[in-house]
C-alpha cells in the first residue's frame, strides 16, 4: 500500500459534466491511498495519534476544497505539504514538550520465515522505529519521507524546506545513529 | 573516514548522487575495497528501515474523521478550476498582480516602519524616579559594578513586556554589547510572591538576567580561556605552570523551544578566580544567517553596540550568563562572533554556530526553562510561550539527582503554574 516512486494521483477521468461526482471520487480515492502514510508522517512530527488523525482529517478537508486540476500531478507532495504545515501548527498550539508514548503498531510478519526469524526480524524491526522515534525531528521526518515514501531529496526538500544537501547530511546521521544504538545482538 | 565521505556513500547508495560523485564513489571503493563491507551495511540498514517502516501496520482514519470529509465533499461546492487555457474562476493574471502589489505594500510598511522607535506610553517614557528602568542593556553593558561591592538588586519597575519580546534586526543594530552585570533579588521576591501570598510576582519584578545568574550555570559548548602570567613569568618557563586563567568564554546553542526557526545562544563570561576581572564582549551577529536577534530579559529598543569606557568587573570566581535568541535557518554556519575585552586587552575572537544535531546541556536545558518561565511570568508576547511550554520544560529539566537549589525552582515553577 505505500506508494514508492512516482506519484500515485488516483487515476479517473474527470467529467466536465459531473464535477461534483469526480472531485468526491478524486477525493476518496485519495483518502483511501494516502490517509495511512499521512497519519503515521503526521505522528513523526507530532508524535501523538489524536493529534495525528486531527491533522489528516483537516488535510483531506483542505483537500474537499481544492479543483481536482489544481492538485493532480502532484498530489502527494501537496498532501504532505498540507499534512505537515497543519502537524506544525498543533505542535505549537499543543504541549510541545509532552511525554513521548510509545509508537504501538500492529506488527505484520514475513509467513515464509521460521518463527525464531520472524522473531528476530519483529525485534529488529520494533527496535529500529523505537530509534528513528529517538532521532532529532528533522532526522526522524527525512528518514520517513525518504526510506516510506521513497521520495527524492528535492521532493522532501519541497515538503520540509529544507536544504537539498542538508537532507543527505541528516538521512546519514541519523542512519549511523541507528547503527551505533543498536544493541550488538541486533546488529545489522 | 571524513564525514563528507560517509554522506557521500549515503547519497550513491540512496541515487541521490550526481554522476560526478557517483564514479568519485566507484574509485573510492576500488581504491578501498574494505569499504564494500561498509557499503554492504549501509545497503542492508536501508533495507531494514524500509521494511521496519513497512511492518507498521495500516492506520486508517477513524469513521467518524471520513464521515466528515464525507460530508464536507457533499456540502462543499466544487472549487473554481484553473484551466489550462488561463481562464480560472478568479483571472490568475488578476489575482497574481494582486497579490504582488500586496507583497510590496506590505515589504514598503516592514522596511519604513522603525520597530525600535515605538510610540511609548507617558508612563513608560518618564518612569519615576524611585524605580529602577527595565534593564537596557546599554545600561548594563557600560554600567560600573564594583566588585567588592555587593551586587546591587533591582527594584521593581514600570516594565515594557512588549519591548522585551520584539526582536532587532541586524541590518539596523549589527554588534550587540553583552550586558556583564547584574543583580540578584529577582528570584527571592518571585518566591515570596508565590509562597507566601500565593499570587503572581508583578511582571516587573522578573528579570530573566537576575534569574539565570542566581544558578551556577555552565554553557556545554566552544569555549577559550585565556590564561595571564602571575609574578615573573616568562614564555620560556610556561611549563612550570606559573599562569592562571585570566577569564573565560563559553556559548552553546540549542534550538528555541518558542520559535522554530531561532535558537537560543547562552553566553557565559567567567572572571578570573583570584581577582577583579573587567570584561566586555560584544556579539557581531552574521547578517547573512543571523537576520534578527532578541537579547532576553532587556528592553531590545535601548540596546548598545559596544560597551566603551568603564567595563563592567566580575568578582573573583564568579560568571555572568547572557541569554540571546538567534533567529536564523542555516545551521552549520557561522551565526556571528564575540569579541570581548579582558581588562581592556582584547581575546580571542569565538565564532558562533549552530549544529542543531548536538544535545542540549542540562545547564541549557536549565536556561531555557528560567527564560520561557520569566517571559510567561511577564506575560511577554510570544504566542508559544504558555503554561504547557513551562510545565514541559520543567518537565524534562527533572531528575532524582537534581541539584537542592534547582529542585526547588522546579517546585516553585510548578507552584506558579497553579496559580495562573
Amino acid at each position: 500500500m505505500t506508494p514508492q516512486g512516482a506519484d500515485h494521483t488516483p487515476s479517473h477521468t474527470p467529467s466536465h459534466t459531473d464535477a461534483t461526482r469526480s472531485r468526491e471520487t478524486f477525493v476518496l480515492d485519495a483518502v483511501r491511498e494516502y490517509q495511512s502514510v499521512l497519519i503515521g508522517y503526521a505522528h513523526t512530527i507530532l508524535r501523538d495519534r489524536e493529534l495525528a488523525q486531527d491533522a489528516v482529517q483537516e488535510t483531506f478537508l483542505r483537500l474537499c476544497a481544492q479543483a481536482p486540476e489544481n492538485v493532480r500531478g502532484h498530489l502527494r507532495s501537496w498532501l504532505f505539504t498540507v499534512c505537515r504545515n497543519l502537524a506544525i501548527d498543533k505542535l505549537r498550539k499543543a504541549k510541545p514538550f509532552q511525554a513521548i508514548d510509545e509508537v504501538q503498531w500492529k506488527k505484520v510478519a514475513g509467513p515464509d520465515l521460521a518463527p525464531d526469524e520472524q522473531l528476530r526480524r519483529n525485534e529488529t524491526h520494533s527496535r529500529i522505529l523505537a530509534l528513528i522515534d529517538r532521532l532529532t525531528d528533522n532526522q526522524r521526518e527525512v528518514i520517513l519521507l525518504k526510506f516510506h515514501q521513497g521520495l527524492s531529496y528535492k521532493e522532501i526538500a519541497a515538503i520540509t524546506g529544507l536544504g537539498d544537501g542538508n537532507i543527505g547530511y541528516l538521512i546519514h546521521n541519523g542512519i549511523k545513529r541507528i547503527r551505533e544504538l543498536l544493541p550488538p545482538d541486533l546488529k545489522i | 573516514m571524513s564525514a563528507q565521505r560517509e554522506s557521500l556513500i549515503t547519497d550513491c547508495l540512496l541515487g541521490e548522487a550526481t554522476p560526478e560523485e557517483t564514479s568519485m564513489f566507484e574509485r573510492f571503493l576500488v581504491e578501498n575495497p574494505e569499504m564494500d563491507h561498509e557499503a554492504d551495511a549501509c545497503i542492508r540498514m536501508h533495507e531494514a528501515i524500509t521494511a521496519a517502516f513497512a511492518s507498521r501496520g495500516e492506520v486508517t482514519l477513524t469513521p467518524a474523521r471520513l464521515e466528515a470529509i464525507q460530508q464536507a465533499l457533499q456540502s462543499h461546492t466544487p472549487a473554481l478550476p484553473f484551466l489550462p487555457g488561463g481562464k480560472p474562476g478568479i483571472p490568475k493574471k488578476l489575482a497574481l498582480v494582486a497579490a504582488i502589489a500586496a507583497a510590496i505594500l506590505i515589504s514598503a510598511f516592514l522596511l519604513t516602519r522603525q520597530p525600535f522607535q515605538k510610540p511609548r506610553l507617558a508612563s513608560e517614557a518618564m518612569p519615576p524616579a524611585a524605580e529602577n528602568p527595565p534593564p537596557a542593556a546599554s545600561q548594563t553593558a557600560t554600567s560600573k559594578a564594583p566588585s567588592s561591592q555587593a551586587p546591587e538588586e533591582t527594584l521593581p519597575a514600570v516594565f515594557d513586556a512588549q519591548a522585551t519580546a520584539e526582536p532587532v534586526l541586524t541590518r539596523n543594530q549589527p554588534a550587540l554589547g553583552l550586558p556583564v552585570s547584574h543583580g540578584n533579588g529577582s528570584l527571592d521576591s518571585i518566591r515570596t510572591s508565590i509562597r507566601s501570598s500565593q499570587l503572581l510576582p508583578v511582571p516587573s519584578s522578573v528579570r530573566t538576567e537576575e534569574l539565570l545568574n542566581a544558578f551556577q550555570l555552565r554553557p556545554n559548548g566552544r569555549t577559550i580561556v585565556s590564561r595571564a602570567p602571575i609574578g615573573n613569568w616568562h614564555p620560556d618557563n610556561r611549563s612550570s605552570g606559573s599562569t592562571t586563567i585570566a577569564a573565560s568564554l563559553s556559548a552553546e546553542l540549542i534550538p528555541c523551544p518558542w520559535r522554530p526557526s531561532a535558537c537560543l545562544m547562552f553566553v557565559s563570561l567567567r572572571g578570573s578566580p583570584h581577582t577583579d576581572t573587567r570584561l566586555a564582549a560584544t556579539f557581531i551577529p552574521d547578517a547573512a544567517h543571523t537576520p534578527s536577534y532578541r537579547l532576553i530579559g532587556y528592553d531590545n529598543s535601548s540596546i548598545s553596540e559596544t560597551p566603551t569606557s568603564a567595563l563592567p568587573a566580575i568578582a573573583p570566581g564568579k560568571s555572568a550568563l547572557i541569554a540571546v535568541e538567534l533567529s536564523t535557518s542555516a545551521p552549520y554556519k557561522s551565526l556571528g562572533t564575540i569579541r570581548w575585552n579582558i581588562d581592556g586587552r582584547p581575546a580571542t575572537a569565538l565564532d558562533i554556530s549552530f549544529d542543531p544535531e548536538i544535545q542540549p546541556s542540562a545547564d541549557a536545558r536549565f536556561a531555557s526553562l528560567i527564560c520561557a518561565w520569566s517571559a510567561w511570568l511577564r506575560g511577554e508576547n510570544i504566542p508559544l510561550i504558555d503554561r504547557g511550554l513551562v510545565q514541559g520544560l520543567a518537565r524534562e529539566c527533572d531528575s532524582d539527582t537534581l541539584d537542592p537549589k534547582r529542585s526547588d525552582f522546579l517546585r516553585l515553577v510548578e507552584q506558579s503554574l497553579l496559580l495562573k
